[in-house]
C-alpha cells in the first residue's frame, strides 16, 4: 500500500514538472510557436511603411539614374585633361579653325589662366579679339558652340572697329573651359563612357 | 449483520412502493473463516441480484469494537488529534495498531458525544485481502451502530442495548429481552416492518434496518461509510459512459489540438510570408543604398557642376533675337555681354519706335528685366538708347 502511495506521489511529481515545464516553454517560445494577432499586425505594418519607403527610394534612385545618365551624356562639354590632352594647345587649334571656317583673322589670342572652383573642377580662361563682318563673327560664334569642349563666354564686347564704318567689327571676349581635375570623377566619367 | 460463527449473509433489498422494503432474496453461507472469499462468492452467486436492488453482505468482524466518549466541544478538525491521546488513556492496546474512525451522536452545551468504531488493523487488512480474492466489488463498510442519528425515537443507550440483544438472538436465537422486544416494536411500527419477516432471523432485522435508513431518509451512503476501501475494491460503475466521455474529452482535446495547431500554423505562415517580404525589401534597400554610396561623390560632382554659372555658351540667339525684334530704323551700335548680364546701345532716327520695341524685346521671352540704363540724342537728331537687359537661360 505505501509503495503504491510512493507511486502515485512521483507520478503527481512528473505530471507537476511536465505541466509547469510545458507552461514554461509555450510563455518562452511562445512568439515563434504561437504569433499573436498583434505581432502579425506590427509586422503588417512595418511592411507597409518598408514598402512605401522602397516606393520612395525607387524614385529618388529613378531621377539620381537620369540626372547621372544626363550628364554622363554632357561629359564632352568638360574639360579632362587624361581624356583630351593639354588644354592650351586644342583650345589654340579650335579657335584657329573656327577663325579659318570663319574666314577671318584672330587678333589676339590671351594667356590662358586657371582658377579653383573647387576640389574637384576648376575654370581655364583666356581672351580672345577677332575682327570681321557681323556674319564673319556670327560663324565664328557658329564654330566656338559647336565644339567640344564648352566654350563659354564670361565677357563678349562688339563694337565697331571705326565710327564711320558700319561693315568691320571687332569682338573682343573672354571664354571659360570648365576642367575636371577629380581623379576619381574623372575615372567613373570615363568608366561611364565606356 | 454479523455472527460470531463467521458466517456470510447476503440480502437483496428491493423498494416496493414507498415505504415497503423487501428482501428479494437471502441466503445465508457458514464455514472456516479461511473459506471466506469462496463463500463471498458463493452467496454472491445465489443472490443473483439484479440493479436496482440494493445488496448486503454481513458478517462477523472479529475484534471489532465500539467506545462512547464524551469530549470536550471543540471543532471537528481538531477531534481526531484529541481522541488519539484519548483513546491511548482508555483501550489498553496500542492505538497505532488500530484501525478506528468515529461519529459526533449528540452535542451538548459544553461537550460532544462520539462514538468510536475500533478493529485491529492486522484484522482489517485480512478482511479487506479476503473480499479482494473474493472478486467482489464494494461501495461502503457500515456499522449499524453508526445508524443511531437516524432513530430519534430510540436513545444511544437503548439502541446499543437493543444491538448487543440482537447479537445474543443472532448467536442463540433466544428471545427474552422485554426492555429489547420493546424497542423493536417501536421499529417495527415506524419502519413498516413485518414481524413474521424479522422474527425468523435477526441478521435480516438488522439489514432491513440499515435499509430503511437507506431508502427510507435519504440520506447520502457515504455519511454511514466507515473507513476508506482500497481502489481494488471499489466498483467501476458506469465503465462505458466514463469512457466515452473520457473519449468525448480526449477527442475535444484533440480537435481543440487541432484547431489551435492550424491557427498556429496559419499564423506562422502569414508572419512567415511578411518575414520574407520584409527581407526581400530590406535586401532592396540595401542594394539601392549600395547603389547610393557607390555614387555619392559622383552625385555631389553633378550637384557642384549643375550649380556651377561659368558663363554663356551661346552668345548668338541673343543677337539673332535682338536683330530680329529691331524695327528697320534702328541699329545696334554696341553689344557688350558678361555672363547673361547684357548691355547694348540702339540708335533710332524714328522716336516712336522706342517703345514697341522694348515691348518687343521683353515679350520675346529671350530677354527679362529690360531697363533703360540712358538716352541720348545725337547731333545727327538721332536717339541712342543704352538698355541693359538679361539673357534668359535656356
Amino acid at each position: 500500500m505505501k509503495q503504491f502511495h510512493k507511486i502515485k506521489i512521483i507520478l503527481a511529481i512528473c505530471i507537476f514538472a511536465l505541466i509547469f515545464s510545458a507552461i514554461f516553454i509555450f510563455i518562452y517560445f511562445s512568439e515563434s510557436i504561437w504569433p499573436g494577432k498583434e505581432l502579425i499586425l506590427k509586422n503588417k505594418g512595418e511592411l507597409l511603411k518598408m514598402q512605401s519607403e522602397l516606393q520612395e527610394k525607387y524614385k529618388d534612385m529613378a531621377l539620381k539614374r537620369r540626372l547621372r545618365n544626363n550628364f554622363i551624356k554632357e561629359t564632352k562639354s568638360l574639360w579632362i585633361e587624361k581624356r583630351d590632352g593639354d588644354l592650351q594647345q586644342i583650345s589654340q587649334k579650335i579657335i584657329e579653325n573656327a577663325s579659318k571656317n570663319a574666314k577671318i583673322t584672330v587678333n589676339s589670342l590671351g594667356n590662358f589662366s586657371r582658377s579653383k572652383v573647387n576640389e574637384q573642377c576648376s575654370y581655364f580662361d583666356f581672351s580672345v579679339e577677332i575682327k570681321g563682318s557681323m556674319e564673319d563673327l556670327a560663324r565664328f560664334m557658329i564654330e566656338i558652340y559647336k565644339s567640344k569642349p564648352t566654350f563659354y563666354w564670361t565677357r563678349c564686347v562688339i563694337r565697331y572697329s571705326k565710327p564711320d564704318d558700319s561693315n568691320e567689327l571687332i569682338l573682343s571676349g573672354a571664354l571659360r573651359v570648365v576642367s575636371v581635375d577629380d581623379p576619381s570623377i574623372v575615372s567613373q566619367i570615363m568608366e561611364f563612357e565606356k | 449483520m454479523v455472527d460470531n460463527k463467521s458466517s456470510v449473509r447476503g440480502y437483496a433489498f428491493q423498494l416496493n412502493g414507498k415505504d415497503n422494503i423487501v428482501i428479494d432474496r437471502y441466503c445465508k453461507n457458514s464455514g472456516p473463516q479461511t473459506d471466506l472469499p469462496v463463500r463471498i462468492q458463493a452467496a454472491y452467486k445465489e443472490l443473483n441480484p439484479s440493479s436496482e436492488q440494493l445488496i448486503f453482505f454481513s458478517s462477523y468482524l472479529d475484534g471489532a469494537f465500539c467506545l462512547n466518549i464524551k469530549i470536550p466541544k471543540m471543532p471537528l478538525s481538531e477531534i481526531k488529534n484529541a481522541l488519539t491521546f484519548e483513546m491511548q488513556r482508555q483501550i489498553p492496546l496500542p492505538v497505532e495498531t488500530l484501525k478506528w474512525n468515529f461519529k459526533v451522536i449528540a452535542t451538548h452545551e459544553n461537550s460532544l458525544s462520539l462514538k468510536i468504531f475500533l478493529v485491529k488493523e492486522e484484522v482489517w487488512n485480512k478482511v479487506i485481502s479476503y473480499l479482494i480474492d473474493s472478486n467482489i466489488k464494494i461501495d461502503y463498510f457500515i456499522s449499524p451502530l453508526f445508524l443511531l442519528e437516524h432513530f430519534t425515537e430510540i436513545s444511544s443507550e437503548e439502541f446499543t442495548d437493543f444491538f448487543q440483544y440482537l447479537m445474543i438472538d443472532f448467536s442463540s436465537g433466544i428471545n427474552d429481552n422485554d426492555k429489547a422486544e420493546k424497542i423493536k416494536d417501536i421499529i417495527l411500527k415506524n419502519y413498516h416492518f413485518q414481524k413474521k419477516e424479522v422474527e425468523e432471523d435477526s441478521g435480516i432485522f438488522v439489514a432491513k434496518l440499515i435499509a430503511s435508513v437507506i431508502f427510507g431518509t435519504k440520506i447520502p451512503i457515504r455519511n454511514l461509510h466507515l473507513f476508506e476501501l482500497p481502489s481494488d475494491l471499489k466498483p467501476i460503475r458506469f465503465r462505458a459512459l466514463k469512457l466515452s466521455f473520457l473519449l468525448l474529452v480526449i477527442l475535444n482535446l484533440l480537435l481543440g489540438f487541432l484547431l489551435l495547431f492550424r491557427y498556429s500554423l496559419d499564423a506562422r505562415k502569414k508572419l512567415g510570408e511578411l518575414k520574407t517580404e520584409k527581407r526581400k525589401i530590406y535586401t532592396e534597400l540595401q542594394k539601392i543604398e549600395r547603389e547610393d554610396r557607390g555614387n555619392k561623390s559622383f552625385d555631389d560632382f553633378i550637384a557642384k557642376i549643375s550649380e556651377l554659372d561659368p558663363g554663356e555658351s551661346e552668345i548668338l540667339p541673343a543677337l539673332v533675337v535682338l536683330a530680329k525684334e529691331l524695327p528697320s530704323s534702328a541699329w545696334i551700335t554696341s553689344f557688350s555681354s558678361r555672363g547673361r548680364e547684357i548691355d547694348i546701345s540702339i540708335s533710332t532716327i524714328d522716336e516712336t519706335v522706342i517703345q514697341s520695341t522694348l515691348s518687343k524685346l521683353s515679350q520675346s521671352g529671350e530677354f527679362s528685366n529690360v531697363s533703360v540704363r540712358n538716352t541720348r540724342r545725337n547731333r545727327d537728331n538721332s536717339v541712342t538708347l543704352y538698355l541693359k537687359l538679361t539673357h534668359n537661360k535656356n
